[in-house]
């Protein structure tokens, strides 16, 4: 499931309220300025600026003023782009292949808690919920549960083999087996690829809450400590 | 009295809230620097030893050509180590997706060597020190979300100073 990172336009909420606390008309003009370039309403910027400098007065201190907003505008986006690097970020989560546990209703698109501290040490659990970029594109993200880690036997139900885990991958399925790309055609993958562990759902309110772990979906993985009956 | 030391206690509260976030924001400018942009490391290992020594050199990684899709075949790029996630490799790319490498498997001993097709979204990396590198020969293609960045210029020792693109290696 392809994912969109959702903190830019947090920060940018976030800023807009804080600008409103000491609004002044400078501030607020400046702000809606900001909304119509990230909405890229360009026609309704132009229009926009060209009233303001109609405006007498205005052109002084507008410099020194953009710098200072752009100043914030930039601090800001820095602690958000460090924070959702090293500890915590919000994504969306996109596609079918993990409903239930996301997206049960196929119109509408959860957002999901993702944490980073599991990839100091990269120690996982069966059951966990992670993302990680895809195999063959780089550029894709996708959210899968782990069913499979080093050392793990795994058996599918279209392949009659089983397989063992290698050392440093893990075996990822979703959880709507009929509509998900995982594992069972891309084989285990590295644990480097993965980018966090989802925890929470945050939106819709109705489903706020933990992710479950769920391990008791293959029991074949108990099989670990006897491989001697394959 | 009281009003006095509470005035201070705040003034004070204050002052050591702007102190930190000042640090708070230096330290998120030094992320995003190291992540983004480049970072130094000290490589160790023999696996790239013409290239690289084996210990204490310092080289720059850089990060932009790896989110811009940038790296190609000959350039000497940072990756996490598919057997272990914790450690980080350095190797030399020798193909990209959908080219035809053609590998020597047990240099030391024999002359027999394998064909493949790197699959697609994977590159094939190989030490230069064929002789005593844990590579691509062993585990095959490796994904390229593993690349962490390239790397560019080579800082200590001070007789070597330079970029680093012009050593890249004919590949096989």
């Amino acid at each position: 499931m392809p994912y969109v990172n959702f903190n830019f336009l947090l920060g940018v909420i976030a800023f807009t309220i804080e600008e409103c606390q000491c609004i002044s008309d400078r501030h607020f003009l400046f702000v809606w300025c900001l909304l119509l370039i990230i909405l890229h309403d360009i026609d309704g910027l132009k229009e926009f600026m060209k009233f303001v400098y109609s405006q007498q007065d205005f052109a002084m201190g507008t410099r020194s003023l953009l710098w200072d907003i752009t100043k914030k505008y930039f601090t800001v986006g820095l602690i958000g782009l460090t924070v959702s690097d090293r500890y915590a970020s919000i994504v969306s989560v996109r596609g079918s292949s993990m409903s239930p546990a996301f997206n049960p209703r196929s119109d509408t698109n959860d957002y999901v808690l993702v944490e980073k501290f599991c990839l100091d040490k990269y120690r996982f659990s069966h059951g966990d919920v992670v993302v990680f970029s895809s195999p063959s594109n780089h550029k894709e993200k996708h959210i899968k549960r782990i069913i499979g880690l080093p050392g793990d036997w795994i058996g599918t139900p279209n392949m009659d083999d089983v397989l063992k885990v290698p050392e440093g991958h893990f075996w990822v399925e979703g959880d709507n087996s009929v509509s998900s790309l995982d594992s069972r055609s891309f084989g285990p993958i590295p644990l480097g690829l993965i980018r966090g562990r989802v925890t929470h759902v945050v939106w819709p309110p109705q489903r706020m809450g933990r992710v479950e772990r769920e391990t008791n979906q293959r029991p074949l993985s108990s099989l670990q400590d006897r491989p001697e009956f394959y | 009295m009281v009003v006095g030391s509470l005035k201070l206690w705040t003034n004070l509260v204050v002052e050591g809230f702007q102190k930190s976030l000042s640090i708070a924001k230096f330290l998120c400018l030094l992320h995003a620097t190291n992540a983004y942009i480049c970072t130094p490391i000290t490589p160790y290992g023999p696996s790239m030893l013409p290239t690289l020594n084996l210990t204490g050199d310092l080289v720059l990684v850089e990060r932009v050509s790896t989110w811009l899709g940038k790296v190609d075949r000959g350039d000497m790029v940072l990756l996490r180590s598919t057997e272990d996630p914790r450690k980080v490799v350095i190797k030399r790319i020798m193909a990209m997706e959908g080219d035809t490498v053609t590998y020597l498997v047990d240099p030391k001993n024999s002359d027999a060597s394998k064909t493949c097709v790197v699959p697609r979204g994977n590159i094939w990396i190989q030490g230069d020190n064929i002789y005593n590198s844990r590579d691509s020969r062993t585990f095959g293609a490796v994904p390229y979300g593993l690349v962490e960045g390239k790397l560019f210029w080579r800082i200590w020792p001070l007789k070597s100073f330079g970029s680093l693109h012009g050593e890249a290696k004919e590949d096989s």
